[in-house]
Parts: C-alpha cells; structure tokens; sequence
C-alpha cells in the first residue's frame, strides 16, 4: 500500500486540498512557460545588474531611441536591481549564471575581474568605438585592470566640498580659495564654528560634514601602497599626522561632527540625511560629488560653489568610477556592448551634462557652455567647472593587485576608527593597518604562483626605484604601477617620461 | 491490513510530507554547514578556485585558525559576539519565567509563603547593603533589581494577580491614553468612550462578585486583553 493511497483513505477530506494545489501549480506552470515564450519570441533579452531608479529607467529609454536612430540591432535590456549586492554578482558570476551586463562600483571591478568572470571587452571596445583613450585619463585605472579592458565608464564622480556661500556670508566668513592648505581648512573651520555657534547654548553647527582621509594623506605625499603597490606604506608620520589631524578636528576643535552629533541630528548618516542637513545650514560644506547637485535642485535654489579638499602641499581629488562591465559566458557580448558604445555617445554624455546625474564620462562634453553654465540653474555655476578642472588633479583609489581592495578597506577602516575612538593612537594605528594588510598580501601571494611570480617581478622594480631615488636619479614612470606614485612623480620632477 | 504495514504507510506518509523540507534543510544548511567546516581546513579562495581559474584546493591544516587568533582584536571580537548573544538565552528564560508567573501561583500556602516573602525581603535587603558598603553597583542596576525584588515579594504576597497585572499594565494605560486623545480631538465621542469604560468596569465587578477573586482576575486579564475596546 503506498503512502499516497494509504493518505487518501485514511484522511479522505485532504485528498481535494493536495488535488486543487496540483493543479493550481501545474496551471501556474503552464502560463508562466507561455508568458516567456512570448516575452523572448520577438528578440533577444539581455539582463543588466544595477541599480533602478527613475534616472536609469529613462536612460533605459533614451538607449532604446538611440539604438533606433542608429538603426542598431533590435533587443531588449531588463534591469535587475534584486542582485545588484556585491557578493551576489560574485557567486553568480563563479557559478555560471550571472547577468549579461554588470554595474561595477566602487572596487567590485577589481574584485571580479580577479575571478575571471568579467569578459576582456578591448576588442569590441575597438570595433564600437569605446577604447581607453574616450574615457577621463584617471578614470581609466577602474576599468582597466591587468591590460584588461573590463568595462566602460558611465559615471566619473570625483569628491569634493560644496559650499553653502549664503551661510557663510552670514556668519561673515570668506569663500576658501581653490588651492587650500590644511592650516588654511582648520583656521576656516575654527572660525565658522566660533560664529555659527555664538549664540547656542549646545553646538548646532559644524564647519563640514566629513572628511577623507585618503586625499589628505595624498596631499602629504603618502598612499596606501608603495610605488609598485606590493607593500602596504600607512607607517610613516604624515599618515599619522593625518589621522591625528582628523581626531582633533572632531574631537577637539569640533569642526566636524562625532558620530554623536549625527544621531542627534537626523539618527542616521544617509547621504539624503547629510544634504538635508547641509540644506537646513547645519555644515557650510558637504562632502559631494556632481551627482549631489540632483538632490539639491529639489527645493529652493541654494547658491553654490565647489571646491577640492584641502591639501598638505599636493593638491589631489579622490575619484570613483562606476563602470559597466560584461559576463564572460554572456551569450549576448556583442549585444551588450551596444550599451557601452552608448556611453561613450554623445546622446548619453549630454544627457549626464543636462541631468547632472555624474560627470559625463568623455571629457569634451565638460567644456561646453550647457555643462560649465546651465542655464536653469544660475546658483550652480560655481560648481561644475570646479569639479571639470578637478578631474585634471584626480586619481582613482589605489588597489593592489595583492590585495582586495574591500580587503585593504576594511582593515584600513577598522584601525582609523580605532584612533579615532581612542583605541589606538594614531602611530599604532597606521602601523597596524600595515601590518595587516601587508599579513593579507603575503596570504594571497602563498595561494597563487601566478601572483608570486608577479610580485617577485615588481618586488625588482620597486628595488630598482628605490636605487635610483636613492642616488638622486630619475624614475622610467613605466617602472610604477601606483596612480598616486605615477602622478606624484610626474609632478615632483621625478620621473623619467617616455 | 497487518499493524506493521498500517505502522509503515503512516510512516511513509509522513516522511513524503517531511521530505521537501528535509530535503531543504539538508541541501541548504547541512551541506553548507559541512563544506564551511572542510574549506576552513584548505587554502579556497573563490578568486583562483572556481569555474574560470581551476586551480586545485590543497589542505592547510590549522594555518587560518592561527591567522585569525593571531588577530589583536580577535578576542575582543569575540567577547562582542558573547555579549549580544547573552541575549538570547535571557530571553528565552525569561519567557518563560513570565509565562510561569502569569500562568501559576507560586506562593503556596501558609508557612512557604512566608517563607517565599522573608526570601525575597532578604534577597532585597542583602542588595541594598551590599551597594550601601561600597559593592560597585550602578545608580541603574540598583533600581533594576530593587524593582525585580519588589515585584517578586508583591507576587508572593499578592498571587499572580500582581504579575498579570504589570503584564497588562502597558496595554491598558497605553488605551486609556488613546482613550484620553480620543477624548481631546472629538467632545461628542468622549461620552460615548466613558461610557463604555464605566461599563466594563462595572461588568468586572460584577464578574468579581459572582464568581469570585478568581473570576475577577480571569475577568480582568480578558478586558485587558481586549484592551477595553
């Protein structure tokens, strides 16, 4: 007697529940098979992994119109955002089944290139027209990765200050010039904060919202890595100096807020939380980047002006690049790169000047009138041809091809949040953050040959710099894989171009 | 039909029920479970050991349990970890001692009573000396405890009508302060809502009478529950 029969006689009442579910999943299946049937019948349907929002669903469209115009071939791109987390695209992209199209932000590109799951798009980049050299020349260090082209730009924010210019005409403070010390952010800071405040019984204002680290080190003539980026260089004074200066300006001269402050103010640290914040005169300035002028045009005109961090004697900007890669087993390449070619178009890059969603990411659209001066918004004329000329002083965030850069972060961030809560003091702190990271690069080169062959090579080189700084002589730049080192060189006069 | 056969047909029946979420547990956490356990012991990394690159996993032995309690800040991880976990078996115990307290009369009778009050008197006194000679108790932890005691000596005395009622308490204000705002925002309600609240409390009254404390209480829980709407 078998157990379905034995069921049905002993519980004779279920036997017409499990019936009607057989065959609500069995009418379920055959309509969900004919409602794709027709979905993939009139063309091809490629996924894209990223972000939804009304901004890209009209993107969406206006790719559809340019493909039409080109008379291009017809397919259809559908978004998905529910995979758009990091490890997500990772174990889909190991497991064989991830997307067509991949958004890349931040260090993902890194990452999953290291897997092999990106596709090499430097042929088709060739054909279509969207090689390295369309691109900003800094921006080309988050998609080009080991001579590999892993995608094209589709935004390149680089970071800086906005400035609130009424809140500070009416505490009687001037606008800062473009090329800012560190002595020149405290004195400003210190002064803004003594006048915003005068008449509060508790600190309501604050000079900034925040401040990276990462450009004030840099304008101290550190990075993250060495010259070869095969060894972490946080233990020196300056990088100490840095982390120092940061604690004091939080902590003791309360130019930026604790983490206290912001609970106070809005009980989370959103980026809608810090441009409200900023809108209501709360910070002068606000960490942001071009894509924050979307958010502030909601609401009344502020007048605006940007400017770059405040340096240590180098000026720099911190750029992101969000790119948009290919899945290596995607059936559809030559398709997808049709969306790389458009955002190298100027369809696109104009659309990203009207919007302001990022910088465009081919230069030229930034020199034009639209973008330096548009005319809807007078209040923000200050602000874009800042962030055109800052993307000439930009360079990408450093990653080791030894180290994952969320890796090299993360550890990065535990040891200054150590000294910023005291944990450490900051000479600990960078020599921690060292050890560690460097603990991580000897890890990874163990478990790959590959990868200690490259690093035995580039261990040379770094030998071979080290020599010739020693003795006082130019540096072949090809010698140096660090964008920081590359650009830093080239500036002090030390480097031997080709 | 023998009483074997009978035994194994309900025994089928009921894995074929149990089985899709055996089947799930098995594939999605045994598995899993199992294979983080095997990798934590070889040198995985899904960066060189996966469908693109096809490098072979060797086994490293201890080598990753010594690279992370080499970590300065592993022990303090780990302490993190215990602390928030220190609330799990707090409120699992807790449950269930307040599912004891509302559902039981812990008091007993007579002498054990007594006794239960003088233990509880003592365990209150014994705390209020301790921090009155200089044992470190914060102003806070002092005024829980006091309150822990104080409720455990009330509930001796005064059954689990005590306890019931605390359990109940929040909701209860919680409606009368709607009931209040109601009262504020519409003049032509508030009539209506005292009205009702005179009646009900009557009706417990009444139940009380009736039926007794017990009755009373049962009573009382139930309009509780019902949040006196």
């Amino acid at each position: 007697m078998g157990p379905i029969s034995h069921l049905l006689e002993t519980e004779p009442d279920i036997k017409y529940i499990l019936l009607s579910a057989l065959g609500l999943l069995i009418l379920a299946t055959i309509a969900d098979q004919f409602s794709r049937r027709a979905e993939v019948a009139d063309r091809p349907v490629l996924y894209w992994v990223t972000d939804v929002n009304a901004a890209r669903v009209a993107e969406m469209e206006l790719f559809q119109s340019w493909m039409a115009e080109n008379d291009y071939p017809s397919f259809e791109i559908r978004l998905d955002s529910s995979n758009s987390d990091v490890s997500k695209k990772l174990i889909q992209g190991v497991s064989g089944v991830e997307a067509d199209i991949l958004s890349l932000v931040r260090d993902e590109a890194w990452l999953l290139q290291s897997t092999g799951m990106m596709a090499d798009v430097l042929p088709l980049a060739e054909k279509h027209g969207f090689t390295v050299d369309q691109a900003w020349p800094a921006a080309a260090e988050a998609f080009m990765i080991d001579g590999q082209q892993v995608g094209f730009p589709r935004g390149t924010p680089v970071q800086a200050y906005f400035l609130n210019v009424d809140l500070l005409k009416q505490h009687g403070q001037p606008i800062p010039s473009l090329d800012w010390t560190l002595e020149e952010f405290e004195a400003a800071g210190l002064a803004f904060v003594a006048a915003a405040n005068a008449d509060e019984e508790r600190q309501k204002y604050f000079f900034c919202d925040n401040i990276n680290v990462l450009p004030l080190r840099r304008g101290l003539g550190r990075s993250m890595f060495n010259e070869t980026m095969t060894r972490a260089t946080r233990d020196n004074p300056e990088s100490a100096r840095v982390l120092h200066l940061v604690h004091k300006w939080i902590y003791e001269d309360r130019i930026i807020p604790t983490q206290a402050d912001l609970d106070f103010f809005a009980g989370s640290d959103t980026n809608t939380s810090r441009i409200q914040l900023f809108r209501q005169g709360r910070y002068a300035l606000l960490t942001a980047a071009r894509y924050s002028v979307v958010q502030l045009r909601e609401g009344p005109a502020m007048e605006l002006v940007a400017r770059p961090l405040p340096h240590g004697g180098f000026p720099n900007g911190l750029l992101g690049t969000g790119s948009v890669g290919i899945y290596t087993k995607s059936p559809h390449q030559e398709l997808a790169a049709y969306l790389l070619k458009f955002f190298a178009s100027e369809t696109y890059n104009m659309s990203v000047v009207r919007s302001s969603d990022s910088m465009p990411p081919v230069p030229k659209y930034t020199q034009i009138e639209e973008y330096l001066r548009p005319a809807d918004y007078p209040n923000e004329w200050g602000v874009h041809g800042v962030m055109a000329d800052m993307m000439e002083m930009a360079i990408p965030v450093c990653a080791s091809p030894f180290v994952l850069p969320s890796a090299a972060n993360r550890i990065e961030a535990e040891f200054r949040l150590g000294v910023l809560a005291d944990v450490y003091t900051s000479e600990e702190g960078v020599a921690l953050a060292d050890k560690f990271i460097n603990r991580e690069i000897e890890l990874n080169i163990s478990k790959n040959p590959q990868l200690a062959a490259k690093h035995a090579r580039l261990l040379a080189d770094q030998a071979e710099i080290n020599r010739l700084r020693a003795a006082g002589e130019l540096v072949p730049i090809e010698l140096i894989t660090n964008p920081f080192h590359r650009r830093y060189y080239v500036v002090q006069g030390w480097a031997k171009l080709p | 039909m023998s009483a074997s056969t009978k035994t194994r047909g309900r025994l089928a029946t009921g894995l074929l029920f149990l089985g899709p979420s055996i089947i799930g547990f098995l594939y999605f956490t045994i598995v899993p479970l199992g294979l983080s356990f095997v990798l934590a012991f070889t040198n995985w990394d899904v960066r060189q050991h996966n469908m693109f690159k096809g490098e072979t996993i060797e086994f490293v032995g201890w080598e990753n349990f010594e690279r992370l309690l080499s970590h300065p800040a592993f022990w303090q991880y780990l302490g993190n970890t215990l602390f928030f976990m220190m609330g799990i078996p707090v409120a699992i115990i807790g449950s269930l001692v307040a599912a004891l307290l509302l559902t039981r009369d812990l008091s007993g009778a007579g002498s054990l009573r007594r006794m239960h009050v003088i233990a509880m008197g003592v365990l209150v006194t014994s705390l209020c000396v301790l921090q009155l000679v200089g044992f470190d108790f914060s102003g806070m932890g002092l005024m829980i405890l006091l309150l822990f005691g104080s409720t455990l000596v009330a509930g001796v005395w005064g059954r689990s009508t005590v306890y019931r009622t605390l359990f109940y308490a929040p909701h209860f204000t919680a409606r009368f302060a709607t009931d209040q705002r109601l009262e504020r925002v519409d003049m032509r309600d508030s009539f209506v809502i005292r009205k009702r609240t005179v009646h009900k409390v009557l009706r417990i009254g009444v139940v009380v009478v009736k039926k007794g404390r017990e009755g009373g209480q049962r009573g009382m829980v139930w309009w509780c529950w019902r949040g006196l709407r």
